[in-house]
Parts: C-alpha cells; sequence; structure tokens
C-alpha cells in the first residue's frame, strides 16, 4: 500500500492563487508555449498538468470528502479512526499518496519559472507567482528544494551568494577593473560615503570571471556619465532570488536584511545590471517592507542617461546583433523597449529580431533553480534559442542578464555555433571608446568584430571543452578511486579556461 | 478557536446549501398559498407554486388552440403513453415534482461544491493582493478578456468560437429563462404568455439553442477531428461536451415533440428549430415526448450539478482570476509608464 504523503500547507498561497486553480480550463495552451516542455516532452511538467494535479492534492487534503472522512476529519475527530476509514470508503475519499507528491514535487522544479504560461494563459493564472508559493509549501514539507537546488540555497545561507564564494572578494572586481584600464574611478564606497545612486552588482557579476565583465561595463559606462554611483562591496549580500524561486523562506529573512541596508543608505536610485536581481528588488522586495529608493535595470538608468544627454554613441560599431529578452526584464517587468532603443542608438548596429521575442522570448533556461537541477534541460533549452538567433544571421548575440549571458553561452557552446555572446552594456561601451580612455571590457574569447577572431575564439573554446571533457573524465576515475570529488575550494577566479560558467559549474544557478 | 470546533469550520457548506435548497423547494411547493386559492382537483392545482413563484395559468399557453377548436384540452391529450395514461396529472404534477425535485438536489450539490471551493480559496493567506485594486483596468478586462474573449481570438479563432458560442449561448439562455419565469410564472405577463413577447423569445430560445450546438460541434470537431498536438482529451473533457450535445439536441427534440403533437399553427412557426423537427414526428403522440422531456431535465440538472466538481468550474474562477491578475497588473504597468516622468535625478 502506497504510504500516506505529509500534508501540503497551502496556507503560504494567497486565496487568489489557490482561487486561480480553479481558473484553469485545461486548454492546453501553455502546453504550446511552454519552453522546458518543448525539450522535455513530459506532460506532468507542464502548467496545465500541474494546476490539475494541485487541485487534486488540495481537493483531497482540503476538500469536502477530507473534511468528513479524512485523517482530520469530522469523523475521524468524533468517532475514530475507524469509522473515518469507513467513512472515507462511502464518500469515496483517497488520501494524497508520497508517490504522488514526490512527483508532482519533481515537475514543480522542472520549471525555469519564465512566465511563458502566463502571458499565453487565456484565463490569466499567475502562474510563476503560484509555481513559487507552491514550492515553498512543498519546502515547508520537505519535498523541495531538489538536492542539486539544495547546494545553491545552502551556499546563499552560508556565504551570501550562490557560488560559495567568500564575502570579502565580492567588490574585488572593482579594483581589478580599475587596475585593467576599464575604468578611470573607483565607485564610492558604500556604506562609509553617501550617494544619490547604489550599482546592486549582484553575484554572478561580482563572483564569475567571465561574466564580471558585466560589472566593469556597467561601471565604465556610469563614470562616462558622470554618475555618482557607489557599490556596496564585501556589505553586499545575494539579493535572495535564488531563495525565492526555490521556494526557501529564509528569503524573508535576507530581502528583510538587504531592504534594512538599502533604505540606511538614503539613496535615490538602485541600478542593477542583473534583470533576476531587478525584479526581485522591485517586485519582491515590496512584500516584504517598503523601499525608499527606486529601481532600475540597467538599461532603463542608461536610457534616462541618454535622454538627459550624458550618453551619446558617437563610435561606429559594425555589428549585426540580435537582442534576447531576459524573462525578468522583459515578461516579469514589460520592459521590451528600453533595451532596443538603447542599441538603435548605437550608430552602425543593426538588431534583427529572431522569431520570438518580448512576451514570447524562449527562455534560455537558466533562471527558477532549472539549471542547477536539471542541467542537461537547460543546456537543450538555451540550444534551441541559440539556433533561433542563427537564423537571424546576426553575428552577435545580445541579452541584458548576466545570468541569460551565461545560459545562453552555454548553448553557444554546445552547439559550436559562431554567435558571439556579448552583454548589451559590452556594445555600448565599443561605441564610446573613440572618446575615452577607458577601453570596453570584452567576453573572454570573443575580442569583437572579424570573422578570423570569431573563428578564432570558437576554436578556443572548442580546445577548452575538449580539455575540460577529459578533465571530468578524470575527475569521474578518480571519484571511482577514492568516492570524494569535491571541487567547491576553486577561487572566485579558479582556473577553468576560457569557458568558466562559473565559479563552480555544480551551483551554476541563480534566478 | 475550539480545537474540535475548527474541522467543523469547513463543513458550513453544508447546511447553508442544505437551508436554500429547502427554502427553495418548499418555498415552491408549499401547499397553503394553493389552498388559500381554492386549490383544484388534480394534485399540481393543489400543491401549486407556493412562496418563491406564485400560482399562473397552467391553460393559458395553449389558449388559442382551445379557443380555435372549442374542445376541452384533456380530449387532444389523453395520451396513452404518459404515466397512467393521463396526460394533466403528468404535465401538471409529476412534471412539476420532478423538476422542482431534481432541481433542488442539483441546486443542493452544486451550492456544496461552490461553497467547499469557496472554503478551500479562504484557507489561503492573506494579503491576496499586493496592489491597490485598479477598477478602470479591471472595467476594461471585463469587456476584452471576459466578454469578448479577445486573448483567445489572438491565440486561435476556432477556440474564440467555441467560447463566445457555448458561453453566450448558455448564458442568454439562462438570462432568457429567467426572464420568461418571472414574465410568465410571477407578472402573469399575456405579452409573454401568448402574445409577441412570447414569440420573441420562442425564436431568440430556438437560435441560441442553436448557437451553443454550433459552438459545442465546433469543440468536438477541434477536439476529435482536428486533434491539435498540444490538446490533450480526458474522459472529462469528452464527457462534458457530449453531456452538452445531448442537452440541446434532447431541448429540440423536446420542443419538436410537443409541437408535433400540437394542431399546426402559425405561432408555433416562431419556435423555427423546433417546428422544422416536428415534421417527422407529427402523429406520434406525447409518450417519447415524456420520456425525452425527462432525459432532458435530469441530465441539464445532472450538468449543473457537476459544475463545482469539473473543471467547468472555471466559468465562476476564470473571469474572477482574470480580474484579479489584470488588476495587479494594471497598478505595476503603470508605473513602468510612470517611470517615463523621470521624476528623479539621480546623477550628481
Amino acid at each position: 500500500m502506497s504510504k500516506k504523503s505529509r500534508t501540503i500547507e497551502v496556507d503560504k498561497l494567497s486565496k487568489r492563487l489557490i482561487m486561480n486553480l480553479d481558473a484553469c480550463t485545461q486548454c492546453g495552451e501553455c502546453l504550446r508555449w511552454c519552453p522546458v516542455f518543448a525539450q522535455d516532452e513530459k506532460r506532468g511538467l507542464t502548467p496545465r498538468y500541474k494546476i490539475k494535479a494541485l487541485r487534486d492534492v488540495l481537493s483531497r487534503q482540503f476538500g469536502l470528502r477530507a473534511q468528513l472522512a479524512g485523517d482530520k476529519g469530522v469523523i475521524h475527530q468524533y468517532l475514530g479512526h475507524h469509522a473515518a476509514r469507513r467513512a472515507a470508503r462511502l464518500v469515496g475519499h483517497k488520501p494524497v499518496t508520497e508517490e504522488e507528491i514526490n512527483e508532482l514535487a519533481e515537475n514543480l522544479y522542472e520549471c525555469s519559472t519564465c512566465g511563458q504560461c502566463h502571458i499565453v494563459c487565456p484565463v490569466d493564472i499567475d502562474t510563476v507567482e503560484v509555481w513559487e508559493h507552491v514550492r515553498r509549501s512543498f519546502v515547508d514539507a520537505s519535498y523541495g528544494p531538489l538536492e542539486n537546488q539544495e547546494v545553491l540555497t545552502t551556499s546563499v545561507k552560508a556565504y551570501d551568494n550562490p557560488w560559495m564564494q567568500p564575502r570579502a572578494s565580492r567588490g574585488k572586481w572593482a579594483k581589478r577593473a580599475k587596475k585593467e584600464g576599464v575604468i578611470d574611478k573607483l565607485p564610492l564606497d558604500y556604506p562609509k560615503k553617501k550617494g544619490d545612486v547604489l550599482y546592486f552588482v549582484g553575484c554572478t557579476a561580482s563572483y564569475d570571471q567571465n561574466i564580471r565583465r558585466v560589472a566593469y561595463n556597467s561601471a565604465a559606462l556610469m563614470n562616462h556619465c558622470g554618475v555618482s554611483y557607489g557599490i556596496l562591496g564585501p556589505s553586499e549580500k545575494c539579493c535572495g532570488s535564488v531563495l525565492l524561486r526555490v521556494g526557501d523562506y529564509e528569503f524573508e529573512r535576507l530581502a528583510g536584511e538587504n531592504l534594512e541596508l538599502f533604505n540606511s543608505l538614503g539613496i535615490k536610485t538602485l541600478v542593477s545590471s542583473c534583470s533576476g536581481c531587478f525584479k526581485t528588488i522591485k517586485q519582491d522586495y515590496p512584500r516584504v517592507g517598503k523601499p525608499n529608493f527606486e529601481v532600475l535595470h540597467m538599461v532603463e538608468f542608461l536610457l534616462r542617461l541618454h535622454e538627459e544627454g550624458k550618453l551619446v554613441f558617437k563610435r561606429e560599431v559594425p555589428m549585426t546583433v540580435t537582442y534576447h529578452d531576459p524573462c525578468h526584464l522583459g515578461r516579469a517587468n514589460h520592459i521590451y523597449d528600453a533595451p532596443r532603443e538603447l542599441l538603435s542608438l548605437v550608430p552602425g548596429v543593426k538588431l534583427v529580431e529572431m522569431e520570438r521575442i518580448r512576451e514570447y522570448s524562449r527562455c534560455c533556461g537558466a533562471g527558477g533553480g532549472l539549471k542547477a537541477g536539471f542541467t542537461e534541460i537547460q543546456a537543450e533549452m538555451s540550444t534551441r534559442r541559440v539556433k533561433e538567433a542563427e537564423k537571424t544571421g546576426a553575428t552577435d548575440f545580445v541579452t541584458a542578464c548576466p545570468f541569460c549571458y551565461q545560459g545562453l553561452q552555454e548553448g553557444i557552446m554546445r552547439s559550436d555555433s559562431p554567435l558571439a555572446m556579448r552583454d548589451i552594456t559590452e556594445i555600448f561601451m565599443m561605441a564610446l571608446q573613440e572618446e575615452e580612455t577607458e577601453k570596453p571590457a570584452e567576453s573572454e574569447g570573443d575580442e569583437g568584430g572579424g570573422e578570423a577572431d570569431r573563428v578564432a575564439a570558437r576554436e578556443a573554446r572548442k580546445a577548452a571543452r575538449e580539455a575540460k571533457k577529459a578533465a571530468r573524465k578524470a575527475e569521474k576515475t578518480a571519484e571511482a578511486a577514492d568516492g570524494d570529488s569535491d571541487d567547491s575550494d576553486k577561487g572566485p577566479d579558479g582556473e577553468d579556461g576560457a569557458t568558466a560558467n562559473g565559479p563552480d559549474k555544480k551551483t551554476a544557478d541563480t534566478a | 478557536m475550539n480545537n474540535s470546533l475548527q474541522y467543523l469550520r469547513h463543513l458550513r457548506p453544508a447546511p447553508i446549501a442544505l437551508a436554500f435548497v429547502l427554502l427553495l423547494f418548499f418555498g415552491q411547493a408549499w401547499p397553503a398559498r394553493a389552498e388559500e386559492k381554492g386549490g383544484g382537483k388534480l394534485w399540481g392545482e393543489k400543491w401549486g407554486p407556493g412562496y418563491v413563484l406564485p400560482d399562473n395559468n397552467f391553460h393559458g399557453a395553449s389558449k388559442p388552440f382551445v379557443d380555435a377548436s372549442g374542445k376541452e384540452c384533456r380530449k387532444c391529450h389523453d395520451d396513452g403513453g404518459y404515466p397512467n395514461g393521463d396526460f394533466f396529472r403528468a404535465e401538471f404534477d409529476t412534471k412539476e415534482i420532478l423538476m422542482w425535485g431534481a432541481f433542488a438536489v442539483s441546486a443542493f450539490f452544486f451550492i456544496l461544491g461552490v461553497l467547499g471551493k469557496f472554503s478551500i480559496w479562504e484557507i489561503g493567506r492573506k494579503p491576496s493582493f499586493h496592489q491597490r485594486l485598479k477598477g478602470r483596468a479591471m472595467a476594461r478586462a471585463s469587456l476584452t478578456d471576459v466578454l469578448l474573449g479577445k486573448k483567445i481570438l489572438n491565440q486561435s479563432p476556432l477556440r474564440w468560437f467555441i467560447y463566445i458560442t457555448i458561453s453566450w449561448g448558455f448564458v442568454f439562455l439562462f438570462f432568457a429563462a429567467l426572464f420568461l419565469v418571472l414574465m410568465r410564472l410571477v407578472a402573469d405577463s399575456p405579452f409573454f404568455l401568448t402574445g409577441p413577447g412570447a414569440h420573441f423569445f420562442d425564436f431568440l430560445c430556438d437560435f441560441l439553442g442553436l448557437v451553443v450546438l454550433a459552438g459545442v460541434a465546433a469543440a468536438l470537431v477541434r477536439r476529435y477531428v482536428i486533434r491539435p498536438k498540444y490538446l490533450d482529451s480526458s474522459f472529462e473533457d469528452g464527457a462534458i461536451l457530449v453531456s452538452l450535445l445531448l442537452i440541446v439536441l434532447s431541448g429540440f427534440l423536446v420542443e419538436a415533440l410537443r409541437i408535433a403533437a400540437l394542431p399546426d399553427a402559425p405561432d408555433l412557426r416562431w419556435s423555427f428549430a423546433g417546428y422544422f423537427l416536428s415534421a417527422p414526428f407529427r402523429g406520434l403522440g406525447l409518450s417519447v415526448h415524456w420520456y425525452l422531456w425527462l432525459f432532458h431535465v435530469f441530465l441539464s440538472f445532472g450538468f449543473i450539478m457537476f459544475i463545482p466538481y469539473n473543471k467547468i468550474m472555471h466559468f465562476l474562477a476564470a473571469p474572477l482570476s482574470i480580474l484579479a491578475t489584470v488588476s495587479e497588473e494594471a497598478h505595476y504597468e503603470e508605473r513602468v509608464r510612470h517611470r517615463d516622468v523621470r521624476s528623479i535625478d539621480p546623477v550628481d
């Protein structure tokens, strides 16, 4: 006989979200659009089936029959266990089993929370909210997160970043950027100094040696425009997105601490170049406390600076690019035009659009804990997106989120694509170079421009990948020998080669 | 709250639903009022409608035929196929009791199910809304998304056709039926009993029935003939569509068989679908009509009864869900628009 499940307390969901479940018409539109389902054709992971299963679980736990004849029902309470069991048989009440819940938990976590299902849902079910809150209930009942995702949450709680990196090295990128000549002036050191703008760098751009360029370029652009901005350096903590997305309610603590710190700074604006951090601070923090500043994504901030005449792109950048809308910037925050407008301002840049853009942008799969929990699925998703980008004939693949950058770069390497991955700030820096003493920080392996360079970069990546494969093989052999394969002691600049996708591949996820 | 009483909290829907149904059933079939009116020989006349619906003129609708032929109703309607071979008892007593009985049972389980759903919704934490409710955005969405199904139209015109025909067909049919009950039974209005109002509603109800039929047929074709790749069909999906199809078809046939038993008259042609279908059934008598009527009534009320227990519950939850989400997002989008004002200068 199947073991009975622990109760999934849905009090983490608001009344509106529970009502949302009953609104599902089972039309299957979400099946059509779900980017995860496109790679793993498991019906159970699609919103339609998850909602149906959730409805079933709720009804069997809290429905009238359960209240009457269930384990905590009236009959059990007043007439005892045997009477309740007889009544359950009579009214056809079946308790939820452990297997059912485990299956639902797996399906629930096989999702990048990209929000595509919410966009296409004819009855506007707030799916991302539902998934995040149901995950929380599952975490409460110890059915989540998945093992691989737990590595991330544990790291956030212990190190304040999901990469298991020391707090002290968080702000080192700025000094390094100055040393490399990318920026000529260091950011203000918050909270010791005061200023109007806080640049929230985020974990990925702070620690990942490849993605760090995003921070370099963002800082250089703000310097160029004469913005007096500061960073928190070692005092900066993870925004908590990774906790929130997988349903860990430690998020409230972290968000509360962060918000208290931000509010104490007396800043007017918080700018983030990471779409995940931006979404979390802008949308989710106000549910924890009231911020006394505005939150902007770097593209919005730069557009504002341009409109104030402080940011003018003069140098021609002959480049055909295609832009990938990060889910947290686009679908979650409806910011589609700002990055496109900025790209159109760069002389020489030709923007060619992919088939699926804006609200219908195909997710790269890096968010929502999917990359950590289902690495292979994420890799396939990003490869699919890269293929879509290739079809446009673009030479460069641009995005405005370090984590999408990381995810898509995985796809580029996997599919051996000729595309060059770039963060949007990199393009802007190229357009400023002529009048700048600061030089643009470009992605590793891509020196920009020429086809020959690109071919060389591709070959370098290929070689690095092969080296990595060999290393993995060797690692496996070693594992087999001693059963221990801890690689978490890699430094923030660990010698990962040109293909480094994160300080620690095992924990490669945030949201 | 007392620990043992908290388990009863979720069972509140049961007594509420039961109280409502008892009021409905006994309020309707309360004998005292009919007796006040003097009653009649037939049981139905004695047990006439009570508090909910006042007594009505049973013979009103057939008055033109009675006047034209000069015969008593009984002479034409003494049909052997009826229970006990008694047309009047079946029409005015048995149908009355069965219909109100079926309605009461159906209403009981319907209300129980809906309140049961509400009790699950109630478990949710507060706040449900992180933003202030946005009335204007909700009103706009009520029109575009709820009433006109614009989002569905953008996705698939066929699905939009199915949505509009079935949902609006039933919504209008419901209100038409409600209006007729009020006019004929409560207001006792000759205009709606036998006059032009009756003709208009005869036409309207047949038209709406055909609209629903078209929608159901399209849904069946889409689900079982076109079979889009992403559309999964469960037993529930099929059962719902087949039930709808049978309800509409049996409704038309019940009407056709009734018309077939009546002397041909121009007034009947307003029920154009029933009139058209009645041709092959002329001379058949009313016995088939009786059994088909039973089928139609029990299937219809059975269908209503199961609404809260299957996916049709979305007819109640979906509009609420749309409005709630639109309100939440409208606030946010306005802030996005608002940000273009650039009220704060972050630059030194």
